[in-house]
């Protein structure tokens, strides 16, 4: 996300991969736990106008530090060492604009083996780069995706080049998008003094967290008990958490206030933008007895604007 | 829309139906239901686990761990963050738009931290 | 004796499919209960596939399942949960990223 507001980057729906790529490389994602029909739908198997082949039509590199479960779908497995991948993508770039790094050997991978790939990356019709987050989580973190997105750039010369995040949750994009629709920033915003304010590192919920600042949280759909760092997590044991979620859950174990709401697209239709910011709209084939989690937002709002006026009145009767 | 067709007398048959776990969003599911319960669903794994399990581990309306009513669970969250300084909202990644729009405008009102699952 | 190096934490199918029965079920706890180790490592430090394991970091201790895996040494695998969780560092280093993939821990058999 910071790389992207560093970088920029050229976008395309997921229908033009299925339709025109005939260069897949995944670099730190692994579809085949984390995106299952990914491959079937869009990026590997899937047939399209000028992919009439599916899968013959297309070469598949994976990269990555471990032999994920997604290698064997690829014709191609490149091993990094563990954290060298920002090394390895400026070696790209490096032999991308015609110089030869002085070494056989960048972050454990061969350099006639880079070549080679950024030779492939030239001459595709279409090639399309997927990062997850064995770029966005490793060493070098944001910064690794800029690497990705200027890499991106330097290929845009010779062929239609794509790179794109495999974002994980079904709405995440969505989460980015609205926030910054309604505020000017994609996440990480503090509206202490009034007006947004954006400072990943700051108003990011692990720093907060860690740091012990918030003192009280409102979870709205997530599990930080289960998916953040303890020592982070734990804060939200401290203080009083409220909690909106369909589902019991290790938040809704610890929480004050459990608030149960409707699963958005099991027992409520809505919105959600898909990883290439296409928004679908979801069934709902389920019922549920409670609300949608809108509902109670609404209520909070209400109910937290008459306690304030409660409190201007007494202020005014003394 | 829904597109509910009955397969028998009990089963209802939902077509073209979107996963809600990754953000692959496939929209191309076939959902049977037998009484509010999935009984069985085309999608991967994933999402199998979600809506397979769908009906089960259902969040209670509650307030320090005692069954309230909802109304009540609802006050007491509003008294919690009107009377806090320096609140957190997270989340939002797997809900709508419309929810997450509400969640933004409740961060603007009490002056929250607002942070999604983009970093995490 | 003991391992050390860097915690890889990262999704996997079996997690992310069991999730969804309940966090606190059996079938979850299998699916996250593991740290993978390769083979040389392994061997290193007389740890066998299926042993418990004492892994720690400067955040926190979890006892677990040590499984023989194909990654490079002094790199260990675990699917993201509570478990490898209480190991990950909350230190971001003003990104807003915590060490998911950059936590370093040690092993030791017990």
């Amino acid at each position: 996300m910071v790389a992207l507001q560093l970088g920029g980057a050229p976008a395309a729906t997921l229908g033009e991969v299925k339709n025109r790529a005939d260069l897949v490389i995944f670099w730190g994602s692994n579809p085949a736990d984390s995106h299952p029909r990914h491959f079937t739908r869009y990026s590997g198997t899937a047939k399209g106008r000028f992919t009439r082949k599916g899968r013959k039509d297309r070469h598949i590199v994976v990269v990555d530090v471990r032999r994920t479960p997604s290698v064997k779908y690829a014709d191609e497995f490149i091993q990094v060492d563990h954290g060298c991948d920002y090394e390895v993508l400026t070696a790209m770039r490096m032999i991308a604009g015609g110089k030869r790094p002085d070494r056989d050997e960048v972050g454990g991978v061969g350099v006639d083996t880079l070549a080679n790939l950024v030779d492939r990356c030239k001459k595709a019709r279409m090639g399309v780069l997927f990062f997850g987050q064995g770029i966005t989580e490793t060493r070098g973190k944001h910064q690794n995706s800029t690497a990705i997105y200027q890499f991106g750039k330097d290929m845009s010369r010779y062929s239609k080049f794509l790179t794109m995040p495999m974002r994980g949750h079904y709405n995440v994009v969505g989460s980015g998008n609205t926030m910054c629709w309604q505020t000017g920033y994609p996440f990480a915003v503090n509206f202490g003094r009034g007006y947004p304010q954006f400072n990943p590192g700051e108003f990011s919920v692990v720093d907060l967290l860690s740091r012990k600042e918030p003192d009280a949280a409102l979870i709205v759909a997530a599990e930080p008990m289960d998916h953040l760092p303890y020592t982070a997590a734990s804060h939200l044991e401290d203080i009083p958490t409220i909690v909106l979620d369909p589902r019991e859950t290790l938040t809704t174990k610890i929480a004050r206030v459990v608030i149960p709401v409707k699963h958005a697209g099991v027992s409520v239709e809505g919105s959600a933008y898909r990883m290439d910011h296409v928004p679908i709209r979801m069934q709902a084939p389920l019922k549920s007895p409670w609300p949608k989690d809108d509902a109670p937002l609404d209520a909070i709002i209400r109910k937290i604007k008459q306690i304030r006026i409660e409190q201007a009145g007494k202020t005014d009767g003394n | 829309m829904a597109t509910a067709a009955k397969a028998d007398e009990q089963t209802a048959v939902f077509n073209n139906v979107v996963c809600p776990f990754c953000a692959t969003l496939c929209d191309d599911l076939t959902v049977h239901v037998r009484g509010n319960q999935v009984v069985k669903v085309n999608g991967c794994n994933l999402s199998k686990g979600v809506f397979m399990n769908a009906h089960t581990e259902w969040a209670t309306p509650r307030v320090d761990g005692k069954r309230v009513d909802y109304d009540d669970a609802v006050d007491e969250a509003a008294r919690i963050l009107a009377r806090s300084v320096n609140p957190l909202i997270f989340g939002l990644a797997a809900t709508d738009v419309e929810a997450q729009k509400k969640c933004i405008e409740l961060a603007d009102l009490i002056g929250a931290n607002l942070d999604n699952a983009s970093s995490v | 004796m003991v391992l050390t190096g860097i915690l890889n934490t990262a999704r996997t199918l079996k997690q992310g499919t069991t999730m969804h029965i309940s966090k606190t079920s059996p079938e979850y706890l299998d699916a996250i209960n593991y740290i993978g180790i390769c083979a040389q490592d392994m061997a290193r430090a007389d740890i066998s596939d299926g042993d418990r394991v004492a892994v720690v970091s400067a955040s926190g201790e979890v006892t677990i399942r040590a499984k023989k895996m194909d990654v490079q040494e002094g790199a260990f695998f675990m699917p993201v949960s509570y478990l490898a969780n209480r190991l990950v560092s909350a230190q971001t280093h003003g990104t807003g990223v915590p060490g998911f993939k950059t936590t370093m821990v040690e092993i030791t058999k017990v």
